[in-house]
């Protein structure tokens, strides 16, 4: 296989530079599914303070699927939003009446780090916790190392199969996320020598979100998706600090023009009935948006806000539509978009099952783009349904979100840029 | 500590497994392509949706699970669909399975629906969905009724399949219109979805009768409908080792929060007109996160097979030492490839369990992912009269 892999991988490199001399022809492709060369992560959340009820934290796993090593720029985007002013002030929000008359304000905050991964290795930690530690030989059986510990460090390296040097896992460090977080993670393959970004698909990845409840009749609930993959179109751009996505010049294939989602409509007094009809309950929908442009470099927040055009359609297919804004964050369920955020207005939401009268609806998110760039979006979705029993609120589910797009590849309002700054000198 | 078990025991090193394999079958063919990867998605439309893991349980337990599909048309054009439920449960569900004693059926159910344009719909398998025209707004089956599903019995197990067909029925046809989820949900309402695996169209889909060739190589390439994978990759968590985030809240007594992985997968091949189903042999190879590669038993897919890691390619009793397991591996996670040996590719989902001490437990399905494309696979429709 390794023999195998390793044609492969010039039959792709000789491809790419064939390709750097013609017009990019980038598709449109996001993939779960595959190994990409930018993973995204849209949510990764963490509660973790202390005498809570309810704790959070996500297990996050990323692979090399080649057989040679494979480094990458990370970057944490921290989204919680915090009380402006009053009693409050600085305390994690969601929304205004969290902050006893003052304004829960969105924040943007990213920290980066580097990833090294020796051939076809996993590599996992909880955000809360990170990888930090050493794993050094003197440990003689692995299973006894830290859980924080960096698996090849500390002098430990890999078995050398096929001859080759020594790998280990560099100078990856991955610091902890703060006690609560909420926000979004992506890991971009870079060169092993000069941290450029370089044209090969070698990331896969998952989040497990992870939620206990410590009361008496508490227990676990959890959830989990595949990364949000970005595939090279082989077309290495001079700026090695601002990747293109899309469009003319494309080094990375495009993000979608509209995103599909099948979804229940917000219950609202509605149910979902299973079980040969004698177990109900309600479902309702949240989704995660995060801007595929972004400005790490120079830290703008709002470098990838977006407009989002809704198409609704119900099982009678009735039509529907809305808008909404993306400011480089947003989770929301269903029936925030058109109404209020809280579940005060849902039941006359477009969204809600009570509006619709259809349990199911296909609904299709168009980006507006801009005059210089898409301004897309990538999404998963995920869906609570009301528990029978116990004090969860809820058992929540998480899935990809499919993507439909025909793509005009010189059409530079299809591209969008991701700056992530020069390369860190490590 | 990264974990609490006691030492593993010396698993061994294995070379590294051979990749692409030619192979040949008394029917089909399959010259894998390495430079390409199968279209087989989970994030686009297509013609052909493979839910692998459908399940109605019987009995009063609050696991016991029932499955919800929904389907969409994303085109501005109606689409016919033929679809089959395999019922592949056990000659003897209560015993191990075993190709001898105890075989998987391969009973197909087969019916059509229909689909307006941008038309979504759903079903609950263990209800199906009548037409109705009297449903009221708002009810469990309000909506335009995409055609009479029939209801599974209690204690199926096994797949659906949904082709795009033209209006004889039989003839699968392009375009690709189709989307699908499958959301398995238990009786305490715990909840987890998958994406269904669309195999898209190419421009010489439909010129083979009731016969879906699965041969189209990377996009455009003149074929039928996509080839399947020649790769499936699994980054699982090892299996009955505890759950990390749910003991360091503190609600893992004496490491006893396990995480078990189920994983199910389903040949691509499917005589529905015969009545023959596809049986596929697996080559596995596991790395850890320290790159120790180590080889497992072979995998056989005969119709259907959901299986527990640690029970993969083994008969059912022995579930020690097993490759898969916390025991075994040096490492919290892993990577497990699967590689065609013989009989064409698979489609497959993960499902993963939690647990904590007190035995409440959560389950969350996922989407493999996938390398290198397998062309030669065939769905055989019924012919209708």
């Amino acid at each position: 296989m390794s023999t195998k892999k390793g044609l492969r991988r010039w039959a792709v490199l000789a491809a790419a530079a064939g390709m750097i001399a013609g017009a990019a022809t980038a598709h449109a492709d996001v993939v779960a599914d595959q190994a990409a060369a930018i993973i995204i992560f849209p949510k990764i959340e963490v509660d973790a303070r202390a005498n809570q009820a309810v704790n959070i934290d996500t297990i996050i796993q990323v692979a090399n699927t080649s057989n040679s090593p494979v480094r990458a720029r990370c970057f944490y985007v921290r989204a919680n939003s915090f009380c402006a002013s009053g009693p409050n002030v600085g305390q994690v929000c969601t929304i205004d009446a969290d902050c006893a008359g003052s304004r829960c304000v969105a924040n943007w905050q990213e920290k980066d780090f580097q990833l090294f991964l020796t051939k076809r290795q996993p590599l996992s930690w909880r955000a809360s916790l990170g990888l930090t530690g050493q794993c050094p030989p003197t440990i003689a059986d692995p299973q006894e190392c830290p859980e924080d510990a960096v698996p090849l460090s500390g002098g430990r390296v890999a078995q050398n199969q096929g001859g080759g040097p020594a790998q280990d896992n560099g100078a990856t460090i991955i610091q902890p996320v703060e006690d609560q977080f909420v926000g979004e993670l992506k890991c971009i393959e870079v060169n092993s020598a000069d941290e450029t970004p370089i044209d090969l698909n070698d990331l896969k990845g998952e989040a497990t979100i992870v939620r206990t409840v410590t009361a008496v009749d508490g227990g676990v609930d959890v959830r989990k998706y595949n990364a949000i993959g970005i595939q090279s179109a082989g077309s290495p751009d001079p700026n090695p600090a601002i990747l293109t996505l899309g469009g003319p010049g494309a080094e990375y294939n495009a993000c979608p023009n509209v995103l599909v989602l099948d979804h229940f409509f917000d219950s609202n007094g509605g149910t979902v009935t299973t079980h040969a009809n004698t177990v109900n309950g309600g479902v309702a929908t949240n989704v995660v948006f995060v801007p595929c442009s972004e400005d790490f470099e120079h830290q703008n927040a709002h470098y990838g806000d977006a407009t989002l055009q809704f198409l609704i359609y119900n099982e009678f297919e009735q039509r529907f539509s809305t808008s909404t804004k993306v400011s480089c964050y947003r989770d929301t369920k269903l029936s925030d978009i058109d109404t209020r955020q809280g579940s005060a207005d849902d039941v006359t939401s477009i969204f809600s099952a009570a509006v619709q009268g259809t349990l199911t609806g296909q609904t299709r998110i168009r980006p507006v783009p801009g005059t210089s760039k898409a301004n897309k979006v990538l999404a998963i979705a995920e869906e609570t349904w009301e528990a029978q029993n116990g004090v969860l609120n809820g058992f929540k589910t998480a899935r990809n979100v499919q993507s439909y797009q025909p793509v005009n590849a010189t059409d530079p309002a299809q591209s969008d840029f991701i700056d992530i700054g020069p390369p860190l000198g490590f | 500590m990264r974990f609490g078990l006691g030492k593993r025991r010396f698993a061994g090193l294995a070379a590294v497994l051979a990749g692409a394999l030619l192979s040949s079958t008394s029917q089909q063919s399959y010259a894998a392509s390495l430079d390409e990867s199968s279209r087989a998605t989970i994030d686009r439309t297509g013609d052909i949706l493979v839910f692998p893991k459908v399940v109605y349980d019987t009995g009063a337990a609050a696991t016991a699970r029932d499955t919800v599909i929904r389907i969409s048309n994303t085109f501005n054009h109606p689409a016919e669909l033929h679809c089959f439920y395999v019922d592949a449960r056990l000659a003897n569900p209560g015993q191990p399975p075993d190709p001898v004693f105890n075989p998987r059926r391969w009973q197909e159910t087969d019916f059509e629906i229909f689909l307006t344009a941008q038309q979504p719909t759903h079903w609950v398998v263990s209800q199906g969905r009548p037409v109705d025209p009297t449903d009221y707004f708002g009810g469990q089956n309000s909506g335009l009724d995409p055609g009479a599903i029939p209801p599974v019995t209690a204690g199926f197990e096994g797949e659906l399949r949904c082709i795009h067909v033209e209006s004889d029925g039989s003839t699968p046809t392009g375009g690709n219109y189709l989307k699908g989820e499958a959301t398995i949900v238990d009786r305490g309402r715990d909840a987890s979805d998958y994406n269904a695996i669309a195999l898209r169209s190419g421009s010489s889909a439909g010129n083979d009768g009731n016969i879906a060739i699965l041969d189209e190589v990377g996009d455009d390439s003149g074929g039928n409908f996509t080839a399947c994978p020649q790769t499936l990759i699994l980054d699982f968590i090892a299996f009955g080792g505890p759950d990390p985030v749910v003991r360091a809240f503190g609600q893992c007594t004496g490491d006893n929060c396990p995480v078990e992985t189920n994983l199910t997968l389903v040949p691509c091949s499917a005589d529905f007109e015969n009545l023959i189903p596809g049986n596929v042999t697996l080559n596995v190879a596991i790395i850890d996160e320290f790159e120790t590669m180590t080889s497992a038993p072979v995998v056989n897919v005969d119709c259907w097979l959901d299986s527990r890691l640690d029970r993969l390619g083994t008969l059912s009793t022995q579930q020690t030492n097993s490759v898969y397991s916390a025991s075994v591996l040096a490492s919290p996670t892993a990577v497990a490839r699967f590689t065609s040996a013989s009989g064409g590719g698979v489609l497959g989902v993960a499902e993963e369990t939690h647990k904590d001490s007190t035995g409440k437990q959560s389950r969350a399905a996922f989407n493999l992912q996938h390398e290198g494309a397998l062309p030669g696979d065939t769905i055989t429709l019924t012919l209708l009269p």
